[in-house]
């Protein structure tokens, strides 16, 4: 059965385990070109922009990006060409029933299908990952890694992310495509119904961990804190009391500071008049952002599972 | 005899449309069963039911005295309407499909219907083949199940005279060795009209009328009269001309004083019930 | 190969039913000598394979002719022939048969047709063999 669920998709596994060869190859000679294009100088410590280091650097960065893409675009391709036509292929041209009239149960029959497109996708984007990881870390602070584990390319190619939204995406142009009964059909819905899972993982993954909180000078400027991968998620200002003073309510009691020749001890001065005592600025620390990534994997897992679910009882009641 | 096919009240409500209702009738083991109706009398539905691909509204199917319940039974292959193939796969492919989908499979039985006509050659692929050629695949995939019981969806559609006569003697030699029923649809009766023993009459998601073709043909006589007459007949249906009626009916064995009677055949059988179903509304 | 023997042909327009219709090819070709005791009918698997009908109807036939005391059915074995129809008198060389072969090249000679001939000959037949107008 296993042979035969392999033959009736091979040409989308095939295509998905070449891309995924292609793009582990190009990493890791585009990670040689990374280290002998660039001294080793520039890597290191805190982000270097010296003229040398930017001429050296190129357009590698944007070369980064366009890989780091791709592997957010993975899942979507998955869901689109894999996922989608499983069982509307089938259903458009009417060959499920010879399936359906077999020894073998429905469920059965889709367990297996499912295993074998899952399979082949999951290996293929986690080599993906583990490859741009590899070049990416070479790269060292002139690399996407800069940005932080938060960001929001960084944060969906690592980790459990890809896989996650991989079997997501599976899962989810599975059931479309089930419902759906036609291939084109069930691979637009399928995009478009991802994007807006996408999105709103991108929306609430922040919530999933509390924030903490930093405060520093009422009139910020110099001090402000450099906090390394931290995801900045509110700021403003802290009273007397404790209590916290959004940006708008600030410049409208700091209406008079502004003065052509204040120094920064006169700004400092004038918004402690005000009533403002520091400036807070509530972030993401890099180190939480695991706890958001199993959240998220196991949030994506529990959708791919409920579409799991659902592909068996639509397949059920096909006639 | 053992009963193959039992059929309770059955009913089948697609959205809108009510396909079957109040279906009952039984096949017994070994019976080659023309399901005849015009399209859209609920053929494929029946089929489908009783192969388990579709749940009925309301009723019963058994198959060998076990309720159909949303799967095929083991002892059952369809050949579903328009013969749905794998057009990218093998007929060696296509073989090894069945084979990966039945615990119980034949390769020897599917070779044997493979190259019981002219050979087919294994490593075409199956959307390259004839029409008819397509149809003895079809057959070895259904054939090669074992099946007790195989239902027809339309198998003879588009097919030539040729592959049609060829069609069916690829079924009718499982039927002869293996002692196989055979439930086979068509719009057209004459298709069917040497192979099958039974009859079964479906219109408008109703069974017109089920038995083996020698009782039903021998209780029922066509007679021809007078116009103005009356006959002490159960009538299934009557066409009149000016001065003469001509009809169906059940019984007589001998004429009606004052009228002609002769032994209805098959195909004035079918029209006569056809019509008398269409005159009901 | 033994079912080489005889092949039926049904015609599907002449009303009369199949199994009637095999039965009468093999008491036809019992009354020629192309079927003989000891000779066995083919088997119901070996008509469907070359003639599309219904293996039953094949058996059917088979039955009737048993009844008739034609042939006998040996289990697991096939259908075999028991007695012998043809006579003499049937043969290709019976005077009877070249008398109605000569009888024929005259209706030609007078230039009969096929109809005219069947006319005359069920015409003929029925006088000395009634069959109480059976329709035709």
């Amino acid at each position: 059965m296993i042979w035969l669920a392999w033959r009736l998709q091979r040409a989308q596994t095939w295509a998905l385990l070449g891309l995924a060869v292609v793009v582990v190859v190009a990493a890791l000679v585009l990670r040689g070109v990374t280290l002998s294009q660039v001294d080793p100088s520039c890597l290191v410590g805190n982000i270097n922009y010296s003229m040398p280091c930017t001429r050296q650097w190129g357009s590698l960065g944007a070369v980064m990006t366009y890989f780091q893409l791709l592997l957010v675009a993975m899942p979507f391709a998955i869901g689109l060409f894999c996922g989608a036509p499983l069982f509307a292929r089938e259903l458009e041209q009417g060959t499920h029933v010879l399936a359906f009239t077999q020894s073998v149960s429905r469920t059965r029959w889709m367990l297996v299908k499912a295993a074998v497109a899952v399979v082949p996708a999951l290996l293929s984007v986690l080599a993906m990952q583990v490859a741009l990881s590899y070049w990416f870390r070479a790269a060292g602070s002139l690399g996407p890694y800069r940005y932080g584990p938060w960001s929001e390319f960084n944060f969906p190619t690592s980790h459990l992310a890809p896989a996650a939204f991989t079997l997501a995406g599976l899962a989810t142009g599975m059931l479309i495509g089930a419902i759906a009964r036609k291939t084109l059909l069930a691979m637009v819905i399928t995009v478009g119904l991802f994007l807006g899972v996408w999105f709103a993982a991108l929306g609430t993954r922040e919530l999933y961990v509390s924030t903490e909180r930093v405060t520093y000078s009422a009139y910020g400027g110099g001090d402000y804190p450099r906090i390394m991968g931290a995801q900045p998620i509110d700021s403003g200002y802290v009273n007397a009391d404790g209590a916290t003073v959004s940006h708008l309510e600030a410049s409208a009691l700091t209406a008079d500071c502004s003065g052509a020749d204040r120094t920064q001890e006169d700004y400092t001065a004038c918004y402690r008049d005000n009533g403002l005592v520091a400036s807070y600025l509530d972030y993401l620390p890099a180190a939480k952002a695991k706890t958001a990534h199993l959240i998220e994997a196991a949030l994506l897992l529990a959708l791919a599972a409920a579409c799991v679910a659902g592909t068996a009882r639509t397949l059920r009641r096909v006639a | 005899m053992t009963t193959v096919v039992q059929v309770e009240d059955l009913g089948k409500r697609y959205r809108r449309t009510q396909a079957l209702s109040g279906c009952a009738f039984e096949l017994p083991e070994g019976s080659v069963t023309a399901l005849v109706g015009p399209n859209g009398a609920g053929k494929s539905t029946l089929l489908s039911l009783i192969a388990g691909l579709a749940l009925p509204t309301s009723g019963r199917v058994r198959v060998y005295g076990a309720q159909v319940l949303g799967r095929t039974p083991p002892q059952v292959s369809l050949l579903a309407q328009g013969r749905p193939m794998v057009r990218g796969l093998t007929v060696a492919e296509t073989m090894r499909m069945g084979a990966a989908l039945n615990p119980h499979w034949s390769q020897r039985r599917a070779d044997e219907v493979l190259d019981l006509l002219s050979p087919v050659d294994r490593d075409k692929k199956v959307g390259e083949l004839s029409a008819g050629t397509r149809t003895q695949v079809a057959l070895a995939f259904c054939l090669g199940r074992l099946p007790r019981l195989v239902l027809l969806d339309e198998p003879l559609a588009d097919l030539d005279p040729l592959a049609r006569d060829e069609a069916l003697r690829v079924l009718m030699t499982d039927v002869a060795e293996r002692g196989t029923t055979a439930i086979i649809s068509s719009h057209l009766l004459t298709d069917l009209n040497d192979v099958c023993d039974h009859l079964l009459l479906l219109d408008k998601g109703r069974v017109q009328l089920c038995g083996e073709i020698d009782d039903v043909l021998a209780d029922h006589s066509v007679l021809t009269g007078p116009a103005d007459s009356e006959v002490d007949a159960h009538v299934v249906s009557a066409s009149h001309t000016e001065r003469q009626t001509t009809m169906l009916a059940r019984g007589p064995a001998t004429a009606p004083a004052g009228w002609l009677r002769a032994d209805a055949d098959l195909e004035t059988l079918v029209k006569g019930y056809l019509r008398a179903s269409r005159d009901k509304r | 190969m033994l079912g080489g023997v005889i092949e039926f042909r049904i015609d599907r327009r002449s009303g009369v039913s199949t199994y009637v219709q095999i039965a009468q090819q093999v008491k036809q070709a019992m009354r020629m000598g192309l079927l003989g005791p000891g000779d066995q009918l083919p088997t119901a698997r070996e008509v469907v394979e070359t003639t599309a009908v219904n293996p039953n109807t094949v058996l059917k036939a088979y039955r009737e002719l048993e009844r008739e005391g034609l042939v006998e059915g040996r289990r697991g074995q096939g259908t075999f022939v028991t007695r012998s129809l043809a006579t003499d008198a049937t043969s290709r060389e019976a005077p009877l048969r070249r008398a109605l072969s000569s009888w024929m090249d005259q209706a030609g000679g007078a230039g009969l047709g096929v109809e005219e001939v069947d006319t005359l000959y069920l015409d003929v037949r029925e006088e000395h063999y009634p069959t109480g107008g059976s329709p035709s």
